[in-house]
């Protein structure tokens, strides 16, 4: 019987690999036998890792996830997976689930009911309201950041929220909201499909959004002729594929863009048509430019300096400045935390985005910039929903007296409840927390004790302070906190999260959490209900009523607080419904609940035409956004100025903050592995991934292994300024760093890098630089 | 005891030269071959085996990419 089984399953994997192999290859999908034949019951679910938003199916059976296929008719990964989207069921039952609330006694955590938790952070915030605080996440589903975002700004009248996407995706915002006057790319995973040439800025796809790279790929595979550049600080799984590798001495990405657009204007080979029409020119004082005194500005960056500065060679230079002056040619620039993570974040988003606007190379087909996002709801959630400390749904912010009413509005708060003063961003949120002046915090979805960078600053007193956590697995984080709650688990629960090309995804709870673990929004709605029931004011609406007021059909109140009902309703459509009415204003439009139920997602904007909900693929561009005006081919509607163009700035190289010196003579960048998600919370739980990845190393350069008496395996001390670790050394291993730099993973919590690495920001958006600061390496 | 099936992108006109080195990475079948890709089914017998075997493929002269599709693990305890 077993053998029929395991016979019947290996029928079912080679039909779903020839369904996807045709899906690939625009084939009709026919699947023989058909998945439901396997005795498990399939829904559509998004892998719950990263920002590319791959569609899973899932298979459940008795109350469990015994399977995980790609979904052949999500348009997003066309059924591949990553060795990360296939686990993402396993991830589910780590045998250290956490299970009950625990309490902080003495040296202990000890178990205690959901209702002495409840009432102990209930009262907690009662004390001090204005000085509570929520860290959260870009891994949030969009009904948990709104719940989270109404509870603090509109409940407590402060605005100390900030999520963990602060540390990947910020300069990408500010980025946006600069050029384009708001946020979100204008391409989509479409673009993948039709350009012929792909430059990634510091960006490791084959491993960070391996399905996208795998697209590409495949067209390659299918003869296609793609030419891809690789323009990084080290050698990775992606070089291996590229066509060019130029490799720039860290932070000159800001040179070499200059560069780019020096060598179009100095030869004239920029879009002339596109530039007078769609652009404008300012300098950092945003003081208006004439073209030719933005071509003055440039004029430091020519080969010979930029060669010089970036390391790159001047026919490296040439070229990259003759791909882009190619009229003829499709470019697609991506990038992720490369660029993001930077202390000029902002200007590097700036800069890629004036060598397209200046090509002309922005929302044709297969030639447009493309920003990655790192979580899978960084961008549905963080910035659609803005959970972050200065925003208000809908691209909205606080300090706009008409927007705080809009929202007050809908959530029918009392005039005057949001607070119109920002709250405090990631990195000061923390300072504030260690010094006191923030009394508590409750992290949701998110790991800060290994995330956060310079660690032992930022986590100074954290043990001293009021901490709530909620998590599904033990975390360095868990272990410093006063309370820790248990969580549900991706489809343990309904979701919505919104992907890296503003497809938002919906899917539905397939089995129960485990012990007593509860979702993370009932967790908010039930503290928010103590509170109310404590006559704590803002818990009140304008009537009187819950602030999270919900009604059946019928009118009658669901008591969406009480675990026994909640459970039994899906208070996703709900939020989401109620959420929805504030994403018209800057065109994030998107559609009712249902709608997202039916499909494998939308991208916003989405609009009702004809009776039927369209999404849109190309923001700005006419015939395809809706918003477009009338007889115009590129609308930069939300341009700042009301003009309808989109702005180059003018933005010069500036030196990073710590450079490698006599005494601290190495570079030292951090990331991520493709195996492990972020910190290992959920991905070190799968024996597969914990195996193939079981502990952080460091890379180096096998000439500087070589002068420093290292082979592989040796144990290595990396010291910094701010602190020092020993992890074994890896020659030769999985990339290559460039000479004089090293390269460490993050998601190894017996190894916290974080405590060497720099809490240096872009001053812009306040993210983080983990990428570049200067180290001492030597044999330990 | 976990059953996947993957798709192996090769390079052009790689794809036999491929087949015959994955035929020899153990608990792997190989179902298809087609001119740019490979089906492969693994059927490994601890669970931990099947992603050390999968990275046995990538590091295949000719080998692209490799894309999982299908990953039953019902009888798998973590
Ligand atoms: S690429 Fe990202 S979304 Fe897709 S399967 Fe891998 S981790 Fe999941």
């Amino acid at each position: 019987m077993l053998n029929t089984r395991r016979e019947f399953l290996k029928q079912v994997a080679r039909a779903s690999a020839l369904a996807a192999l045709s899906s690939q290859m625009g084939l009709v999908y026919a699947m023989d036998p058909p998945l439901e034949q396997d005795g498990l019951s399939w829904q559509k679910a998004p892998c719950r890792f990263c920002g590319t938003g791959c569609g899973t199916m899932v298979g459940t059976k008795n109350g469990r996830v015994m399977a995980v296929q790609g979904d052949l008719q999500n348009p997003v990964n066309k059924g591949l997976l990553c060795a990360k989207g296939y686990h993402a069921g396993a991830a589910l039952y780590g045998r250290d689930r956490l299970t009950t609330p625990l309490m902080r006694k003495g040296n202990k955590q000890v178990p205690i009911s959901w209702d002495e938790a409840i009432d102990a952070i209930a009262k907690q915030i009662a004390k001090d309201p204005s000085n509570f605080s929520i860290y959260g996440s870009g891994q949030w589903t969009i009904p948990e950041g709104y719940t989270a975002m109404k509870f603090i700004k509109g409940g407590l009248g402060n605005n100390h929220i900030d999520p963990n996407a602060r540390l990947c995706m910020a300069s990408a915002v500010v980025g946006f909201i600069t050029t384009f006057g708001v946020d979100e790319p204008s391409g989509c995973y479409d673009d993948l499909d039709e350009c012929d040439t792909v430059i990634t800025w510091g960006n490791n796809w084959a491993e960070m959004h391996p399905v996208l790279f795998s697209r590409v790929m495949n067209r390659r595979n299918n003869g296609e002729k793609i030419n891809y550049i690789d323009l990084a600080t080290r050698q990775t799984r992606s070089t291996k594929a590229a066509d060019h590798y130029m490799e720039f001495v860290p932070q000159t990405d800001l040179a070499i863009a200059n560069c780019i657009c020096y060598q179009l204007l100095e030869k004239g080979t920029y879009d002339k048509d596109f530039v007078a029409k769609h652009v404008r020119f300012k300098d950092n004082e945003k003081k208006d430019l004439s073209i030719e005194e933005y071509k003055a500005f440039l004029a430091e960056y020519n080969i010979e300096n930029t060669s010089k500065l970036s390391g790159l060679s001047k026919e490296q230079l040439k070229y990259l400045g003759d791909i882009f002056g190619d009229k003829n040619k499709k470019v697609l620039s991506l990038w992720c935390m490369g660029m993001n993570q930077h202390t000029r974040g902002t200007w590097i988003n700036n800069l890629v985005y004036n060598v397209h606007l200046l090509s002309g190379k922005f929302g044709k087909p297969g030639s447009t910039p493309f920003s990655l996002t790192g979580q899978p709801s960084a961008c549905g959630t963080c910035r659609e929903v803005g959970t972050l400390a200065h925003a208000l749904p809908g691209g909205r912010v606080v300090k706009n007296a008409e927007h705080r009413k809009q929202v007050e509005d809908v959530w029918q708060c009392k005039p005057g409840s949001i607070n119109a003063k920002p709250g405090f961003h990631t990195i000061s949120m923390f300072e504030a927390f260690a010094k006191g002046d923030l009394s508590s915090m409750w992290v949701q979805v998110t790991n800060p004790a290994q995330s956060i960078p310079n660690l032992h600053k930022n986590l100074a007193n954290s043990d001293k302070r009021f901490l709530v956590v909620s998590d599904v697995y033990p975390t360095v984080t868990t272990r410093l906190a006063n309370i820790v709650l248990p969580s549900a688990l991706w489809v343990e629960k309904n979701g919505v999260v919104g992907n890296s090309e503003r497809r938002t995804q919906q899917w539905f709870k397939m089995v129960d959490p485990p012990g007593d673990a509860r979702d993370d929004v009932w967790q908010m709605l039930a503290v928010a209900h103590k509170l109310y029931e404590m006559g704590f004011a803002g818990m009140k609406n304008r009537n009187g009523k819950f602030l999270f007021h919900m009604e059946d059909e019928n009118g009658k109140e669901i008591k969406s607080w009480d675990w026994n009902v909640y459970k039994t309703i899906n208070t996703d459509k709900i939020l989401f419904d109620e959420y929805r009415q504030l994403t018209l204003l800057k065109h994030k439009d998107i559609a009712p609940y249902d709608e997202y139920v039916k499909t494998r997602g939308m991208r916003w904007p989405v609009t009702e035409q004809n009776g039927r909900w369209v999404e849109t693929k190309r923001r700005f561009v006419a015939n395809d956004d809706p918003y477009v005006a009338e007889g115009r081919d590129i609308d930069i509607y939300m341009a700042k100025a009301g003009d309808k163009k989109a702005i180059a700035w003018a933005r010069p190289y500036n030196a990073p903050p710590e450079v490698p010196d006599a005494k601290f003579p190495f570079w030292l960048c951090t990331g991520r592995v493709i195996e492990h998600w972020h910190t290992g919370t959920m991905t070190g739980r799968v024996k597969e991934l914990k195996r193939a990845m079981p502990h952080a190393y460091v890379e180096l350069h096998p000439e500087d292994a070589r002068e420093l008496g290292i082979t592989d395996g040796d144990m290595v001390k990396i010291k910094s300024r701010r602190g020092s670790i020993i992890l074994p050394a890896w020659v030769l291993g999985r990339g290559k760093p460039a000479k004089g730099s090293v390269f460490v993973p993050f998601f190894d919590e017996t190894k916290l890098i974080n405590e060497v690495t720099l809490d240096a920001y872009c001053p812009m958006s306040k993210e983080p630089d983990y990428k570049k600061c200067a180290v001492l390496v030597e044999k330990a | 005891m976990p059953i996947t099936s993957l798709i192996i992108g090769t390079a052009p006109g790689e794809s036999a030269n491929v087949a015959q080195q994955l035929a020899d990475v153990p608990y792997v079948t190989i179902t298809d071959v087609k001119e740019d890709s490979i089906i492969v089914i693994t059927d490994t017998p601890q669970s931990e085996d099947d992603k050390t075997c999968w990275d046995a493929f990538t590091g295949i002269p000719g080998v692209v990419s490799s894309d999982v599709i299908y990953h039953n693990f019902e009888d798998v305890e973590q």
